[in-house]
């Protein structure tokens, strides 16, 4: 009498392995499905949601519990704050809850490099663009003009149509983002400080490169932001007559510093 | 009751455990590796000519700072990593864990120096090497882990000069990193020699970046709404008390994406677009029409995914969708790097197909047909995370 063919048992830690792998892939893709939710809806619409919405629910503050949790006491703390910090409690909230949350989502997007909150072309649309321009002061008290490399050519000569074709440049534009809504008050406040030096120096290079025959020195750089103002949507406006205004960003020595007003 | 959990419960399970076929993560890896290749070739590289060196446009340190091991007593590149929880290598491995602990601090002191003094050049040889790699699908695990690390180094050392291609660039190397990528279509799978049938690989590392995806098309759009569920709200309450419902509808239409201004905005927008709009007046109507599809495209891809019939139209209108932003506004890499995840959404037949041109096979696995579908456990692995092959 022929016996069925039966396959050989599977080795039990093969099959303990096969089941925790399971497990942890399991927890990972909720992990990551709550991850992109929660920091989607949050960076983009925090102040709504959380500002204007939650906190004015009576419920949202309500301490559900108090348990001990233990703080990191400071590097000169005293015996009785390190006492303090391994005793201390802290009262259990929704709030409380969706800032651990906020804290553990933001640490780990920024760790992979997965920033969420994606948006492109919010409103309202601009309806100007602010391009940074350099006016070198000579040490004879002339003056000549660095434009940023993305300032287009948009105006419109007597008899030519004017234009532009931009290829690249998007990088030096990113850049100068940063720098271009500045203004005298607060230019040297920002968390970069290093960014406007390197920028005045640039623009001496470029001047320099482009002038090597000129003799003349700079004593001082002043940063302008141009903004150009696009065509209204109307019929029969002049879609090649741009409003411009200037705004002054700061002014530097040669070598970057600051020179305050 | 049970039966109806199994009918809740299956679409689940076929969605994330059904193994599929490995050519749409192959023509992801290829494709997303081709644009992060020419990226960083064709644009960081030369970027660090300018921004990096002695007088680079971005430097680590002001004037006055030294770098220093500890990332709280260095410059602001370093305070900025250190608090916002970001790695980077060109900065003495800030950030990875205990990495950043054990290392010490002498050898940092002289690594990172180095480093700011042109040594990212050999780095960038590294990054260079391992997405070609990662194009051909050589050492695939270890060339897009290596890619992956120099990808976000790089990105944190010039965060100031990236946009949202480069995020996307990010994410597209996590994803990959998690996927079996290459299964097929690779010099690895080569190496393994050659199988009869397509290869099979588990499912849930793709899905995870299809709804990756899936969120950025959706969030992009819903945010491109601004205050118009706010105004709608005003809208139909004032309706239902008897109020005034003109400011509401006022401030309705006065939404650029809901006027259909908005595209009109972004062609003059001088800053960004390729050529001046004079150059290519296009008339308000197709703004409009542009405006309200570009909405509906990206609101409504997640759902064009899940139908099948709509799913292959809903991409070749991506295609053009991106190829329009492209043609028009320099946003650096940001539409090819999207297109490059659009494989993910075809089927591994298609994709063969588009390949090879051979004649297309029978359906390895239709979704009701499980008479003849081994269990995945009984798949038998090869690699990695779980490359299997379907018997043939």
């Amino acid at each position: 009498m022929d016996t069925p063919e039966t396959t050989p048992p599977e080795d039990p830690w093969w099959r303990l392995m096969r089941r925790l792998r399971i497990v942890v892939i399991t927890v990972f893709v909720c992990w990551h499905l709550f991850f992109l939710l929660f920091r989607n809806v949050f960076d983009l619409w925090e102040t709504e949601l959380v500002e204007n919405g939650l906190k004015k629910i009576a419920w949202w503050y309500h301490p559900i519990a108090v348990v001990p949790w233990a703080e990191t006491p400071a590097p000169d703390a005293t015996d009785e704050e390190i006492e303090e910090a391994r005793n201390a409690k802290v009262e259990i909230h929704a709030h409380w809850i969706f800032r651990k949350f906020d804290n553990i989502t933001y640490r780990y997007g920024h760790f992979f490099g997965l920033e969420q909150g994606w948006s492109m072309f919010t409103p309202p649309l601009a309806r100007s663009a602010p391009f940074i321009v350099a006016d070198l002061v000579m040490t004879d008290d002339s003056t000549a003009r660095v434009p940023s490399p993305n300032l287009p050519d948009v105006e419109q000569r007597a008899g030519v149509t004017s234009g532009y074709i931009r290829l690249g440049g998007w990088r030096q534009r990113k850049l100068e983002d940063q720098l271009v809504n500045e203004n005298p008050e607060t230019v040297g406040g920002k968390s970069d400080p290093q960014l406007f030096p390197a920028y005045v120096r640039w623009c001496i290079r470029r001047w320099k490169e482009k002038n090597t025959d000129d003799p003349r020195e700079v004593k001082q750089v002043n940063l302008v932001r141009l903004r150009i103002y696009f065509p209204e949507p109307k019929p029969n406006v002049d879609l090649m007559s741009f409003l411009k205004e200037e705004y002054p960003i700061g002014s530097f020595t040669p070598h970057g510093v600051i020179i305050k007003p | 009751m049970s039966a109806f959990f199994r009918w809740l419960l299956r679409p689940l399970w076929r969605f994330w455990i059904e193994p599929i076929r490995a050519e749409p993560v192959a023509g992801f890896r290829i494709l997303a590796g081709l644009v992060i290749l020419w990226s960083v070739t064709a644009s960081l590289g030369p970027r660090m000519l300018v921004d990096l060196g002695p007088d680079g446009l971005t430097p680590a340190t002001a004037e006055g700072e030294e770098y220093h091991p500890d990332p709280t007593k260095s410059g602001s590149v370093d305070r900025w990593l250190h608090k916002s929880g970001k790695f980077c290598i060109l900065r003495g491995f800030i950030g990875i864990p205990l990495f950043d602990i054990w290392l010490p601090r002498a050898w940092l002191g002289d690594f990172v120096p180095w480093v700011e003094a042109g040594g990212y050049w050999w780095l960038f040889g590294i990054y260079v090497a391992s997405l070609v790699c990662v194009v051909l699908g050589l050492f695939t695990r270890i060339s897009t882990f290596v890619a992956f690390l120099l990808t976000i180094s790089f990105q944190a050392r010039l965060s100031w000069v990236l946009n949202g291609g480069d995020a996307v660039m990010r994410d597209a190397l996590f994803y990959m990193l998690l996927m079996p990528a290459g299964a097929t279509w690779s010099i690895d799978a080569w190496l393994r020699g050659k199988k009869t049938g397509p290869t099979m690989i588990e499912a849930w590392s793709v899905r995870l970046a299809m709804i990756q995806i899936c969120c950025i098309y959706f969030f992009t759009g819903l945010i491109k709404l601004g205050g118009t569920f706010a105004h709608l709200g005003a809208y139909f309450t004032a309706l239902w008390f008897g109020g005034d419902t003109g400011p509401a509808i006022t401030a309705l239409l006065n939404e650029d994406w809901i006027n259909g201004q908005a595209v009109y905005w972004v062609l003059n927008d001088n800053a960004l677009n390729r050529v001046p709009y004079y150059w290519l007046p296009i008339p308000m109507k197709v703004c409009r029409l542009l405006s309200w599809g570009t909405i509906l495209f990206e609101v409504g891809f997640p759902l064009f995914m899940l139908l099948r019939s709509v799913r292959t139209w809903t991409l070749v209108v991506g295609v053009f969708f991106h190829l329009g932003i492209w043609f028009h506004t320099e946003v650096g890499f940001f539409s090819p790097i999207m297109m490059a995840w659009y494989p993910l959404f075809l089927s591994g037949e298609s994709l063969a197909w588009l390949v090879t041109r051979r004649k297309k096979p029978a359906p390895v696995m239709e979704a009701n047909d499980e008479s003849d579908r081994p269990p995945l456990e009984q798949v038998p692995a090869q690699t990695g995370i779980a490359i299997g092959e379907r018997p043939g």
